[in-house]
């Protein structure tokens, strides 16, 4: 039996029943509940496999393996790597009963860090493409504002993350190198989208931007909940049921209705 | 709608503002055509195969080679 057809606006809807439906059971689930606990856990693999599958829709459409092509599938690989490590996490904490809070980085670390060199080389991959089409880059003036502000939030990071975490005896050193490599990953990752989120908004409401535009989206609301998650969890401060959580399974569904759009573009053009 | 005084750029213009709109669609023409030597309003028939094989390398990256190419083949139809 054929999965149902998916189509960007069904998505969508899905999306908009989804999140708040998730925001409800965590308001009011009881606090370390096993219910809380499955919902915490599952919701991200839910939403993770959907990207999974949208993306591979979007890869399959495009014919010869170009750029594009390529850079949709190491989009595609990250997110399925992203997608074993919700799982892994979920079997962790459910199944074998691992205290999560207590244990980083576990199995589901690896797959998470190793996530990023297929989606932070997509992205790059998407941004040299457009580099070198020729088309106009936009304000240049705008490109030293964001790197201006990128500073501010990598110095930010810095301060308030990175050395109190490199300072702090309590951490071992393999939790360090992780706590660490996150945020730093997440930075390579946003640089490009925000860039990517620039160049779209140049095209207005045109058709060819919106799946740059909702991958981005998508890319954004991930790396900013990394980036809290890695405070939070740092200070023993996240759990099962926190709303940062919302983020990512928000980001999931936004990289899932960007290949969805994608693929329903290069569609309408074989008609 | 922007309106170029040269037939031929107010057709390119035209397949491709739906597609990237207004503001690119300018930009692109403009680029592209300075590219090449010359300006909107100095654009020939002879020199839309270059400016349509231009316009598809931008493409690409949104719709992947071969539906660029069909845009490409749109643009370089016109007369």
């Amino acid at each position: 039996m054929l999965p149902p057809m998916i189509t960007s606006k069904n998505l969508g809807w899905t999306a908009a029943i989804l999140i708040p439906l998730n925001l409800l059971l965590f308001l009011i689930l009881p606090d370390g509940s096993l219910s809380m606990r499955y919902v915490s856990d599952f919701m991200p693999i839910l939403t993770s496999l959907i990207a999974c599958y949208c993306l591979f829709l979007a890869f399959k459409s495009f014919k010869t393996f170009d750029h594009t092509k390529l850079s949709w599938m190491l989009i595609l690989i990250g997110t399925i790597l992203n997608m074993l490590a919700e799982s892994t996490y979920a079997f962790l904490e459910i199944y074998a009963h691992i205290d999560m809070s207590e244990s980083f980085p576990t199995l589901a670390d690896v797959f998470w860090c190793n996530a990023y060199l297929p989606l932070v080389s997509g992205m790059w991959v998407l941004y040299w493409a457009y580099k070198k089409s020729g088309f106009p880059m936009g304000n240049t003036k705008l490109y030293w504002l964001f790197a201006t502000l990128f500073s501010i939030v990598i110095s930010c990071v810095i301060l308030y993350l990175l050395i109190p975490v490199m300072q702090d005896d309590e951490t071992t050193l393999i939790a360090k190198i992780f706590y660490l490599f996150y945020p730093v990953a997440d930075l390579f990752l946003v640089i490009p989208a925000v860039i990517l989120m620039y160049i779209t908004s140049l095209f207005g409401t045109a058709i060819l931007s919106k799946p740059l535009r909702f991958l981005t989206i998508g890319f954004i609301f991930m790396t900013v909940a990394d980036l809290i998650y890695s405070v939070l969890d740092w200070q023993d401060l996240y759990s099962n049921g926190n709303y940062t959580d919302l983020l990512w399974n928000a980001g999931y569904l936004a990289i899932g209705i960007a290949a969805l759009r994608q693929k329903e573009l290069i569609e309408s053009f074989k008609i | 709608m922007r309106q170029y005084k040269n037939p031929l750029a107010q057709k390119i213009h035209e397949i491709m503002l739906p597609l990237v709109g207004e503001f690119m669609a300018g930009g692109v023409l403009k680029t592209q055509s300075k590219n090449i030597g010359i300006s909107e309003d100095d654009i020939k028939p002879e020199h839309i195969p270059s400016l349509a094989e231009a316009i598809k390398k931008g493409l690409t990256l949104f719709l992947g080679s071969d539906v660029a190419n069909k845009v490409c083949d749109q643009i370089k139809m016109i007369k």
